[in-house]
């Protein structure tokens, strides 16, 4: 690999870690605030893909792609409404274990019945023309999309950021992953602060899956995909932080995209060998801090 | 673990027999069913030493159960070795291997330790998939060779059936054992285990290297039922199976697990000729028991068995005025009575 290539595969891998940073940071806010381990992360990105294809088919490139921003992230969160109200609140203090099941068998349950809609053929839609050229960098094309993913990624981490630092909400957040019995005692409903944290780490998913679907093939599976990659990302950083999704994203979208030249399909298992390292080193992760039990 | 009663013991002692008998009752592609059964019981069976006993999730077994079946597979095709002398030493490999990742994944607890199992297993996943010359990647190694005497069907599901009774005797003793009593206290209370001056640790750790041994051997009798292995033994999709059929079966029984996995053997060989939505079932099962009934299948049974009784006996009771009160039927009693009896502590 040349350094033209490098700067190249670099480029390659912040668009990726862009994407999963979107997709962990909503899973790390729900495993800190909320203390559950929420599989079913991948099954709303999945469908968020999904309607965005379906969207942007029924309405075409250009409108459909802006009616989906909005309509898609919506009815992700309508779902995640519905599921956390009939299900999720039956598994929160019960323990990991039970949580990953019940999450596992809606990831089960919604596959089927996407592949029962959708069939199993990838979907893939076009891109908005000014998003569909490409940019030169160092006489090497770089997808203009791979910025804009980069750029939605980057916007979605400083609303974040606002959101939890300066709003009464998002000190509300923070006080449920460090201590939401205290915050409960406080008067504050804890009930609904989880709901909205559901929702909110739903809609990112939401938010996921449409700048996804123009960039790739959307098809069954990559539920699965993306669920174990958050995971990873969501470990290396430590569970709970947002910098901590940030900071893991970036290594492991970096990582993937320059090691996927040395080792063809071993991209797992680059992620899960750097996971392993910092675990050796950090049991709970780069900006995990070691709680009680 | 529990005690079983005498109608147990017979129950159990009679599906014994008509299993030994089965080649002479049923046709080749149930006895083959069968010996899938059993291949994957004694898996879910070895995983259980860590679910059920222990309370540590495990989501890495693929890593010994694929381990196992490579053992023989590689043995067999660079060293041309027979096949049963390295099943013989598949628990002692996949033991090590427990050891060497133990050594990493105990550095953390809980959902960090799964998710590390996860990851050495994936490991050894692009291992398989990568090393071509030595794996044959993706394709697997087909066709290990057999003794004549192992090659006819009934043969194969003699021996594979003799192997599993003897590992799930020797798992059975381990867990009834005062060391198994001693995961279950770890289970229950880790703090005050270690406080009794036990180093709770050490104990996950051995059950973590017994169980990968088993494990390992299941990974065998695989080889010696389809004579293959491929690197998907190693995904942890193959890892989940065996959690998901000792949820399906019931962790706090001993022979949960091989329900489960009789069960969903059975029902994935059934339904797929029946109908397409085999993932919107096992979905819409483990969300159920997930959220209503923790104790698996043999839970129900048992608050069927036990319960309705109870319940019988309670409404009596009531209506002779009596207001005492009766275990709820549910309740994971295996866990209990571990804790009614005082723990016995080794050494």
């Amino acid at each position: 690999m040349t350094a033209d290539e490098a700067i190249v595969q670099l480029i390659a891998g912040l668009s990726r870690g862009g994407l999963y940073f979107v997709v962990a940071a909503g899973l790390t806010l729900i495993l800190g605030a909320m203390d559950v381990v929420n599989m079913a992360h991948g099954a709303f990105y999945m469908i968020a893909a999904y309607l965005a294809t379906v969207v942007i088919t029924e309405f075409g490139v250009g409108a459909g792609f802006a009616l989906a921003w909005v309509v898609v992230p919506l009815a992700v969160m309508g779902i995640a409404f519905v599921v956390e109200r009939l299900i999720m609140r039956r598994t929160y203090g019960r323990g990991h274990f039970i949580q990953i099941l019940t999450t596992f068998a809606l990831l089960l349950i919604t596959d089927d019945i996407i592949r029962t809609i959708f069939g199993t053929d990838p979907r893939t839609v076009g891109r908005i023309n000014a998003l569909a050229g490409s940019v030169d960098v160092l006489g090497l094309p770089v997808p203009t999309y791979n910025f804009f993913i980069m750029a939605v990624a980057a916007a979605v981490a400083i609303g974040l950021f606002w959101l939890l630092a300066k709003t009464g909400y998002g000190r509300r957040i923070r006080a449920s992953v460090d201590d939401p019995e205290m915050l409960a005692a406080a008067g504050v409903n804890l009930q609904a602060v989880r709901l909205s944290v559901f929702m909110l780490g739903a809609g990112l998913a939401g938010i996921a899956g449409v700048v996804v679907a123009p960039s790739a093939a959307v098809q069954p599976g990559m539920d699965v995909e993306i669920i174990i990659t958050a995971f990873a990302v969501t470990i290396i950083g430590g569970l709970g932080s947002v910098s901590g999704a940030l900071v893991g994203a970036l290594i492991v979208g970096i990582v993937e995209s320059i090691g996927v030249f040395y080792i063809q399909r071993g991209s797992l298992a680059i992620i899960f060998v750097i996971m392993a390292v910092v675990l050796a080193f950090r049991p709970t992760g780069i900006f995990g801090v070691r709680r009680a039990g | 673990m529990e005690r079983w009663s005498k109608f147990a013991l017979v129950g159990i002692g009679i599906l014994w027999a008509v299993l030994a008998l089965a080649p002479e009752l049923f046709d080749t592609a149930t006895v083959r069913l069968l010996a899938r059964m059993m291949v994957l019981g004694l898996l879910a069976l070895s995983l259980n030493i860590m679910l059920g006993n222990t309370g540590i999730v495990s989501f890495g077994h693929g890593m010994f159960y694929g381990s196992g079946a490579y053992a023989i597979s590689l043995f067999w095709s660079k060293q041309g070795w027979p096949a049963l002398m390295a099943l013989a030493l598949t628990p002692f490999i996949a033991a090590g291997l427990a050891a060497i990742a133990g050594l990493v994944a105990f550095r953390a607890r809980r959902l960090y330790f799964g998710l590390l199992t996860l990851a050495i297993s994936q490991f050894g996943f692009v291992i398989a998939m990568q090393w071509y010359s030595m794996t044959q990647g993706e394709n697997g190694i087909h066709g290990v060779e057999l003794p004549d005497w192992l090659v006819p069907i009934e043969k194969k599901y003699w021996f594979i059936f003799g192997v599993f009774t003897v590992a799930a005797v020797l798992i059975r003793i381990i867990v009834a054992s005062p060391f198994g009593t001693t995961l279950r206290a770890i289970r229950e209370n880790r703090e005050r285990v270690a406080f009794l001056g036990i180093n709770a640790l050490r104990y996950e750790y051995s059950a973590f290297i017994i169980s990968g041994a088993f494990a390992g051997v299941a990974g065998g009798l695989l080889v010696i039922l389809d004579q293959n292995s491929f690197p998907m033994l190693f995904h942890w999709t193959t890892s989940a199976e065996p959690l998901l059929m000792i949820v399906i079966g019931g962790a706090g029984s001993f022979l949960g697990p091989v329900l489960g996995a009789g069960v969903v053997v059975f029902v994935q060989d059934y339904l797929r000729e029946v109908t397409e939505h085999i993932n919107l079932l096992y979905g819409i099962v483990v969300l159920l028991i997930a959220l209503g009934a923790p104790g698996g299948l043999s839970g129900i049974g048992s608050s069927l068995f036990i319960g309705g009784p109870r319940l019988l006996m309670r409404l009596v009771r009531r209506g002779a005025g009596s207001d005492e009160a009766v275990p709820k039927p549910n309740e994971p009693e295996v866990a209990k009575a571990d804790w009614e009896t005082p723990v016995e502590v080794t050494r």
